[in-house]
């Protein structure tokens, strides 16, 4: 069975929301005390041991991503993982934001689309060596 | 919800850190590999995303996911900009047009309010 181009790439996109998600799920809850004590707390989260173990899977989704696609398109669709993970926290955590918020977050997105590599996955070496895949 | 001066000094330092960090991977990716580029840029830049992580979920703490998030997104402007100001790279035009939209967006999400 052929694996379609996209799979990998709707994949890592998934990933990069889950890894917000789970942080921001670790950080949430009895927290008390100092920034250290909430530290050590969250440092015992399996939510965010989650985050940290998806960081290779992440890695192999890119690369798997970049074998098949091109990257300018790769990079812009990533950028999406910002709105999308916007509405999933509105459903899972009850976030509400008002319309600066979500016109921002827009233009944000389609700014981080503009600022990828214009090449595709065999373009110059310049490109690929501006590409940023980054999260927090 | 709005920011505090807490919550934007931990986004200023995210921000820069991040920046410090993809700066310190690009100054490896310039030296022959051994242990120059290995404790000279990498293992501080390691270090760098401990510290990185340690600040969001602080950041997490205070804030909600959906403003944070989105204000992230300065890294990619910081970043380019480090690519311009340290190693000499080219902006297009077309950045430059993101650049704008981030900025402007930044700044959206700054006036933005969370019940």
């Amino acid at each position: 069975m052929t694996i379609p181009a996209w799979a990998p790439l709707a994949a890592l996109l998934a990933a990069d929301i889950a890894v917000f998600l789970l942080q921001k799920g670790a950080s949430r809850g009895e927290h008390g005390g100092s920034a250290m004590d909430y530290l050590l707390e969250v440092a015992k989260s399996p939510l965010l041991w989650c985050a940290v173990a998806m960081t290779p899977v992440q890695l192999w989704l890119w690369t798997t991503t970049l074998r098949r696609a091109d990257l300018g398109w790769a990079y812009a669709v990533t950028a999406l993982s910002y709105p999308l993970t916007m509405v999933v926290a509105t459903v899972l955590f009850s976030e509400h934001y008002d319309w600066h918020v979500w016109a921002g977050a827009a233009l944000i997105t389609g700014g981080a689309m503009a600022l990828g590599p214009a090449e595709s996955g065999s373009g110059s070496d310049e490109s690929k060596g501006e590409m940023i895949h980054e999260g927090p | 919800m709005k920011m505090d001066t807490t919550a934007w000094l931990m986004i200023a330092a995210c921000i820069s850190i991040e920046t410090i960090e993809q700066s310190l991977y690009r100054w490896a990716s310039r030296l022959t590999s051994g242990p120059r580029a290995w404790f000279g840029a990498i293992a501080p830049a390691v270090v760098l995303h401990a510290v990185g992580i340690a600040l969001w979920m602080l950041l997490l703490r205070r804030m909600p996911l959906g403003i944070v998030l989105p204000l992230m997104g300065a890294n990619y402007v910081t970043i380019l900009l480090a690519g311009r100001l340290v190693f000499g790279e080219r902006i297009t035009r077309r950045r430059w047009i993101g650049v704008g939209m981030v900025a402007t967006g930044f700044i959206l999400v700054a006036m933005g309010e969370t019940p």
